[in-house]
């Protein structure tokens, strides 16, 4: 069957349970699927549905599978970057954006019950109200999915409250390649969701295995996920946030450790100062020159919090630790940000809630951004800046332009490092050589890209050849016609590897 | 005598070509060792044909192409403190990887130990700390190996402050059922032990999930996992000589406390507050019954105490409270923090008897080195329940305990001991672990019913309720029985077990 015929089948499938409206066919809408600001290119957007709910997706996946129709699945708003979201074969769009209810916020327990369409913007505010805050990635877009970001397994700013990689995922609601749904930890049963008096909070099993890992950083090849729970943490009464700073990573990498490891600090995460730039600076391009200049190399931005109960007494606890630490290590931790010009407030603003301004922060120097981004233990990622900073030498781009985030992950077990490029149209070709040369010679080094997207999928798989197998043994199961945003990770040529 | 299995000539000779003469035998007196009953099941366990003791990787990797090639089944053991027996079926290969028992690194910096399976968790523990480091340890008895327990279970007394086993496990290199090494995470990278998730979607989950698959999916060869900072003493002292020693902490860092309230609800909402605050190294609810056999040191010692009542009287509904802190200070708000919340849920302190004995022996804390005091009565002992969800939802299972096991009771089956169950929370209260203990007179004719009758009502219980408590355990025909109520999982399951052991001969379960 021809891809046109078969999106046709498809088409009159899903016409019989989808309203008219969530079905769109236009040329121009459609095309705004076909690329993103990643270097990913691939086929095209035919149609695009929009669910409503589970039965929708369940039909969805149904007469995809019946007509071999791919789909890839989406849940942000546009921009995207990661080239996850491009067709790499015609295929129709599952759009999860109306699919946005946040179907629970438990006070008691602490978590939320979210569709894949509840973005940061909706759900951060409705939070805070109830007295709750939510881990945050670092200025997520305010359109962005809080289920895809947690299940693409993205760092968040609190490394304390994180126990493994994917938390704090809790368990999800999933529809997979064949069109059966699953549940999985203790929201599978016993019984229908609407029976079952669990909360849903213990992500593992059911029984031998962790359904939820093999859905994780899957990017839409696994399952397509319907609803998801996520921990949600205490609103703190009280918070202080303090600025450790050094022209060297290595001093901040040493602090970020101590400071972990006696579980001090709530907020933990380094920027440079293109980075920090970029985020305070109120106008283009004048303010944010200055502030490039004034800021030190690096800041090492860490937050104290007290909570319900005597929130001053566990805060000085807490800043005695602090400055112990920083006095054993010859660092300073202050309250003001050395050439950040009276910008504190705005920083505490922004590391609470998503980016909200246009254009996006990454976007404010040049029109597109390329980001490398790779998992490391904190002992290494002086090593890895240094590999990054030989990189951009050797390419002639002036590494203070490039900015950069060291995110400690998993209470300081792990470290996500990410420097991201900015690119002006006509520096594309030279940018991506770059972006490539680097990621290579990074993984050469040992970094470990976790989330392999566009062109690091080959780079990584093919290193890995027997885990390669089991993920393709995997895919076989769930995805068995292989379509589910096919052309992703390493499966390329069917889901039977 | 039992009529034992033999593996065919030619299989044991490759098997001895393998890891040598003197690590290979099939004896029968060497056999008879691996069958013994354990007192949970009463059932006998069936006879192995022969015992194998690999002593690296690539014995494991050859011994498995092996019994692939002539269809033998086998399992992996350490020290078989593990309850489902040592094989699932008679004839089988028993790999013991006891000779396989290296600590490969402790990482101080980024706080991970690389381990082989036969590494046991006294063995590993007092060389953590004596680098200041502590990783999560169930209460499974010094002599438990590290990663079996890490792959099956690994609930524990202080997952308040922070979590079961599995979250701590950071990458494994493993066996395939057909014999394959995989590595995963960063480690096939190049990148270090420190992440198991990834590239892409995480085949971390293949090698547990809320449970273990009991050597149902190959062999793990090494496992990493993470490190915490240690709060206590480096060394720890000993006061006394086993069976009657104590171990006491530094009492301005340490400090444990039980309260006793006037409802469970009351319990639970202290437990809610107590995550919430982020207070407590250790914050749970204990078995009552199962405290007084470890604070006992014979059977008539623990008769003596049960009967006396003290613990019916004082601990159904209590909370105990372990802080630890790093400075006198932090102990003190931490204190303070707690008993603003003790106030206000009505508890009042317990007998000073009771707190000190957990005084006296802090390794209830770290190790329970005197687990095996449980088994001491001579009696059938055994659990139920063992699941996770909220701790809300835990004390809602637990309220329903009643209704079933009364009637145990009543018939004089079980102890009396109604309320000898725990719920400890973990990672700061946003979830749960139940578990109920009940122990029997294995001299009763019936005795061999006891546990397999109270887990089934105990399951009916949980279905009948919509409660989350525990999922069907992984035999065949409780899976298919119950698995649709559970979201069907037994069909993927068996779909996984069937794509990576096309032979089924990877402990396949008693059927
Ligand atoms: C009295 C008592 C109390 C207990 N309390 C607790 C508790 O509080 N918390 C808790 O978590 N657990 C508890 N347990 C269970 C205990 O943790 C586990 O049984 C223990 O970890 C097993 O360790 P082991 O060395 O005896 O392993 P074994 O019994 O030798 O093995 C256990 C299982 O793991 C599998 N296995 C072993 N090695 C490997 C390998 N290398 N690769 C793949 N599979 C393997 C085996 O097939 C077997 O099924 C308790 C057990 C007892 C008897």
């Amino acid at each position: 069957m021809r891809a046109a015929e078969a999106v046709l089948r498809f088409r009159e499938g899903v016409a019989r349970f989808l309203k008219a409206d969530s079905i769109v066919d236009d040329a121009r809408t459609l095309e705004s699927y076909n690329r993103d600001i990643s270097f990913v290119k691939g086929g095209r957007a035919r149609l695009l549905v929009y669910p409503q709910n589970r039965e929708d997706v369940r039909g969805i996946v149904r007469a995809a599978s019946k007509n071999k129709v791919p789909l890839v699945p989406v849940s942000s708003g546009p921009p995207h970057y990661r080239g996850d979201t491009v067709p790499s074969a015609d295929a129709v769009i599952v759009d999860f954006s109306r699919m946005k209810r946040i179907i629970r916020i438990d006070p008691v327990s602490r978590y939320a019950v979210l569709e894949p369409g509840v973005t940061y913007g909706q759900l951060v505010p409705e939070l805070r109200r109830q007295g709750f805050k939510l881990v945050m990635p670092l200025l997520p877009r305010a359109n962005k999915s809080v289920v895809t970001s947690r299940l693409e397994r993205e760092p968040g700013l609190i490394p304390k409250y994180q126990y493994d990689y994917l938390d704090p995922l809790l368990t999800l609601e999933v529809v997979y390649g064949t069109g059966d749904d699953f549940r999985t930890g203790s929201a599978s049963g016993p019984g229908t969701p609407e029976t079952l008096k669990a909360d849903g909070v213990n992500p593992w099993g059911p029984g031998v295995l962790d359904f939820f890992r093999f859905v994780s950083g899957a990017q839409g090849t696994m399952g397509l996920v319907t609803r998801a729970a996520t921990k949600v943490e205490v609103l703190p009464s009280l918070e202080e946030l303090f600025f450790i700073t050094s022209g060297d990573v290595r001093p901040l990498v040493e602090a970020m450790n101590r400071l972990l490891r006696k579980r001090v600090v709530d907020e933990c995460l380094a920027l440079n100062g293109a980075n920090l730039a970029a985020i305070l600076a109120e106008s283009l391009p004048q303010d944010f020159a200055e502030l490039k200049k004034d800021l030190p190399p690096w800041t090492l931005l860490v937050g104290l919090a007290g909570y319900q109960r005597r929130p001053e007494e566990r805060i000085a606890i807490m800043e005695r630790y602090l400055r112990e630490i920083c006095g054993e290590l010859g660092l300073k931790a202050r309250p003001s940000l050395p050439g950040g010009g009276g910008r504190e407030k705005k920083v505490t603003e922004l590391l609470s809630g998503p980016w909200r301004s246009e254009p996006y922060w990454k976007l404010r120097q040049k029109d597109a951004c390329h980001d490398i981004f790779f998992l490391t233990t904190l002992s290494k990622v002086p090593e890895f800046v240094g590999v990054m900073r030989g990189a951009a030498e050797r390419h002639g781009y002036p590494f203070e332009d490039i900015g950069g985030y060291l995110q400690p992950m998993v209470q300081g077990r792990g470290c996500h490092v990410e420097f991201s490029i900015p690119c002006g149209k006509d520096e594309t070709a030279r940018v991506k050589d770059f972006f490539i040369e680097a990621s290579e010679t990074l993984i050469n080094e040992g970094a470990f890209f976790s989330r392999p997207y566009g062109p690091w999928a080959d780079m990584v798989y093919g290193r890995d050849g027997e885990g390669a197998a089991a993920l393709k043994k995997l895919k076989a199961i769930f995805d068995p016609d292989n379509i589910l945003n096919p052309g992703r990770l390493c499966f390329r040529e069917g889901g039977r590897g | 005598m039992e009529k034992v299995m033999s593996l065919p000539k030619e299989v044991y000779q490759a098997l001895l070509k393998v890891v040598g003469p003197e690590n290979i035998a099939d004896r029968p007196h060497i056999l008879a060792a691996l069958r013994h009953t354990n007192p949970q099941s009463g059932r006998q366990p069936p006879s192995p044909a022969a015992v194998i003791m690999p002593g690296s990787v690539e014995e494991v990797r050859e011994i498995v192409r092996i019994c692939n090639r002539h269809g033998v089944r086998y399992n992996a053991v350490v020290s078989m403190f593990g309850m489902g027996g040592v094989v699932s079926q008679p004839g089988m290969l028993v790999i013991s990887l006891r000779r396989m028992n290296r600590i490969i690194e402790i990482n101080e910096f980024d706080r991970y130990a690389v381990i082989e399976p036969a590494v046991r968790q006294v063995q590993l523990k007092a060389e953590v700390f004596k680098r200041g480091l502590t990783y999560p340890t169930a209460s499974a008895g010094p002599s438990c190996s590290v990663l079996a327990n890490f792959l099956t279970s690994g609930d524990h007394h202080t997952q308040q402050s922070s979590s079961r086993c599995s979250r701590y496990l950071l990458g494994y290199e493993w066996v395939t059922p057909t014999g394959e090494i995989v590595r995963v995470g960063s480690l096939a990278h190049g990148a270090g032990w420190f992440c198991p998730d990834g590239p892409g979607p995480s085949l971390r989950g293949l090698v547990r999930g809320y449970g273990g698959w009991g050597g149902g999916l190959g062999i793990v060869t090494r496992i990493a996992i993470g490190l915490d900072d240690w709060k206590g003493p480096r060394v720890l002292t000993t006061q006394g000589h086993s069976p009657d020693y104590k171990i006491p902490f530094p009492p301005d860092c340490h400090r444990v406390f039980i309260f006793k309230f006037p409802t469970l609800e009351k319990v639970r909402d202290a437990m809610t507050e107590m995550g919430k605050a982020e207070i407590g190294q250790a914050v749970l609810k204990f078995f009552y019954a199962t405290e007084a056999v470890l604070f006992t040191v014979s059977a008539n010692d623990f008769r003596d105490l049960w009967n006396s009542g003290l613990y019916q009287r004082e601990l159904p509904r209590a909370l105990w409270v372990y802080l630890a802190a790093w400075t006198p200070e932090e102990l003190a708000y931490e204190e303070r923090v707690m008993r603003d919340i003790v106030e206000e849920f009505g508890g009042e302190p317990v007998d000073a008897s009771i707190t000190r004995k957990y005084e006296e022996n802090m390794d209830f804390f770290i190790l329970v080195s005197f687990l095996q005091r449980v088994l001491k009565l001579g009696g059938g002992w055994s659990p139920t329940k063992l699941g996770a969800d909220s701790i809300h939802h835990m004390f809602e299972v637990a309220a329903a305990i009643p209704e079933f096991f009364y009637d145990f009771i009543e018939k004089g089956r079980i102890l009396d001991a109604p309320h000898n169950f725990q719920v400890i929370p973990m990672e700061y209260g946003h979830a749960a672990h139940i578990e109920l203990l009940f122990f029997f007179d294995n001299q009763r004719p019936d005795w061999q019913q006891i546990p397999a009758e109270v887990m089934q009502k105990s399951m009916e219980s949980d279905i009948r309720h919509g409660f989350h408590a525990a999922t069907p355990p992984r035999v065949k025909a409780v899976m298919e029985r119950l698995g649709p109520l559970y979201s069907n999982f037994q069909v993927w399951t068996n779909k996984i077990k069937e794509t990576f052991d096309p032979n089924n001969v990877s402990n396949p379960g008693p059927g």
